[in-house]
């Protein structure tokens, strides 16, 4: 009778254990916090650009000059990059001018590069892949294209500019442009190449615009960035174009100067309603799990290779915006914000749609019950910058006198 | 191209930016915290809010106007928007373009509430730097332009000799 009853336990244990349902995730409720080192790099401006290297290492873009590698325990700074030692001068004549020789006049000029605080470039984005660095560089040039008829009378068909001709006669244009490139490096920083981000013929005839500065994944030999059809003139109010035939990404081949691929049709991701300065100020994310490199769009996120879309929009208030994801089995890690009008907006808030950030939280979305699993809103307003790992919730807030890197854990239970 | 456009839009700007701007009266703000300096209030003061992260394009705008508008002898006031006491330490070893020594009918302030109060006071809230030509005797701003907008030196001087 005992050793039948102990079979039937046994029994009912393995059958319970067969159906239980897939782990929950958990946020934990307590926040470890560290005060960022600055003995090295003092931090002039909110940094930006949170990534993590590997479990213990994050990295972030100091003053829009360095990339700096911190432990997230200590809050060391352990390592830093910067262009100080590039010849900007010498890397124009070899690239751009060369590439353009005889047709345009490129002139760099390295106190215009860095602003007051000084540096002779911006360095404004990075990624981390396969132990190397991808940074994004640019600095500002003057732009003679007198000998490029064709680039010249595109640029004066240009409504302002037309009307500018129209009042004040010829007059001699100088253009200030931004010439954008990819540092590679190793994982301690040693340059391995340059590679200037020319522009594509493709991209170009098909009227498409890269947005390096928004965001960008890097893939061994290419980088999947950001593409917006252009829009003359330009005005923050007017709508984003979307629909079939119309790409959200583009896959730059960088060892073939005009290698461009497009990724994910806009019809797969609903870019609807946004204006381009919703565009410009949502997050757009990369984020790669399990093998898979995912996009957000600030609303949304799709897989890109095969474009599926993981998350949709409906789930979502409608001012309310994803800032960064993280893609479990079964669930969906994510921190969003809330963008409210202002009361009495400035002129500038008008003209930049410039919107108030609230309500920040930490979100729990179970993928196949399609319903919010937990919420944990965040008491501060600092930032809207998080980064989700496979396991935290990374952040970083700015005290009276001191930086520090906030974690927050997350489990399955 | 977008951002080629961009920079069109800018000359334009520029080329369109010289009108002088008249504010009404009774910026109280800016007069509270001229108040306290000791600056020449029976002439038009000169007032840089800087952004010292901000000015990629402006730099040689503030440059030059910084050199050109010395001559005229009013009193000037910088309010870099920067708080912490490490920032501040180490921007004023970078900074080469504003000369952080006391003098006279000179005053300088590190602070962005105030950077941030006197350029929301009209209407600008972005993290441009800025300049300004106040009255003190009508409490009242007779010139404002981003910095990187100003291409005629000649309305600010004008500005800056005017006395309404």
């Amino acid at each position: 009778m005992v050793r039948y009853l102990i079979f039937l336990l046994m029994l009912v244990c393995f059958l319970g254990g067969c159906t239980r349902e897939t782990n929950h995730f958990h946020l934990s409720e307590t926040t470890d916090s560290v005060k960022i080192d600055e003995s090295k790099i003092v931090m002039t401006r909110f940094p930006g650009g949170l990534k993590e290297i590997n479990d213990s290492i994050i990295g972030l873009i100091n003053n829009n000059q360095y990339i700096s590698l911190y432990n997230i325990v200590t809050g060391e700074n352990v390592l830093n990059f910067s262009t100080a030692s590039i010849n900007f001068d010498s890397l124009v004549k070899n690239t751009f001018q060369k590439r353009f020789l005889g047709k345009r006049l490129y002139n760099y000029t390295p106190e215009s590069a860095g602003g007051l605080s000084g540096g002779n470039s911006q360095v404004a984005g990075f990624d981390y892949y396969n132990h190397s660095f991808y940074i994004y560089v640019n600095i500002l040039v003057d732009v003679n294209y007198d000998n490029d008829p064709e680039k010249l009378k595109k640029l004066y068909e240009e409504p302002s500019l037309k009307a500018l001709k129209e009042k004040s006669g010829d007059f001699d244009l100088i253009v200030g442009e931004y010439l954008e490139f990819i540092f590679i490096t190793d994982e301690q920083f040693n340059l391995t190449r340059i590679v200037p981000l020319f522009e594509r013929n493709k991209l170009l005839t098909d009227d498409y615009c890269p947005y390096y500065l928004k965001n960008y994944a890097a893939n061994n030999t290419a980088l999947f960035v950001p593409i917006q059809k252009n829009q003359t003139p330009v005005n923050l109010h007017s709508k984003v174009l979307t629909g079939s035939g119309i790409y959200t990404l583009a896959k730059i081949d960088l060892n073939v100067d005009e290698g461009v691929e497009y990724a994910l049709e806009s019809k797969n991701i609903d870019f609807d309603g946004y204006t381009l300065g919703q565009y410009y100020s949502s997050c757009l994310m990369f984020k790669s799990s399990f093998g898979k490199l995912y996009f957000s769009n600030g609303k949304e996120i799709c897989e890109i290779e095969n474009e599926k879309k993981l998350f949709s929009k409906t789930y979502l208030a409608r001012n309310e915006w994803i800032s960064d994801f993280y893609s479990q089995e079964g669930y969906l890690l994510l921190t969003t914000y809330k963008t409210y009008k202002k009361t009495n907006p400035t002129e500038m808030d008008n003209a930049y749609e410039i919107d108030s950030t609230g309500n920040i939280s930490a979100k729990i979305f179970d993928l196949k019950s399609q319903a919010w699993k937990e919420i944990k809103e965040f008491k501060y307003n600092s930032s809207k910058s998080f980064y989700i790992t496979n396991d935290k919730i990374i952040y970083i807030e700015k005290g009276k006198e001191n930086y520090v890197i906030k974690t927050i854990q997350y489990a399955e239970s | 191209m977008q951002r080629a456009n961009f920079c069109l839009v800018l000359l334009c700007i520029l080329s369109f930016s010289c009108q002088q701007v008249e504010r009404p009266s009774s910026h109280t703000y800016i007069h509270s915290i001229i108040d306290s300096l000791p600056l020449n209030k029976t002439k038009n003061i000169l007032i840089y809010t800087i952004n010292p992260n901000d000015c990629i394009s402006c730099i040689y705008g503030f440059k030059a106007m910084n050199k050109e508008i010395e001559e005229n002898g009013n009193g000037r006031l910088y309010v870099i928007s920067v708080d912490r006491l490490i920032e501040k330490n180490a921007l004023s070893k970078k900074i080469k373009d504003i000369d952080f020594l006391p003098e006279n009918d000179k005053a300088i302030i590190w602070d962005k509430k105030i950077y941030d109060g006197i350029n929301v006071s009209v209407g600008k809230n972005l993290p441009s730097s800025m300049v300004f030509v106040y009255d003190p005797r009508k409490d009242s701003i007779l010139y404002f332009r981003i910095i990187r907008e100003v291409s005629d030196y000649k309305e600010l001087r004008k500005a800056l000799c005017s006395a309404k």
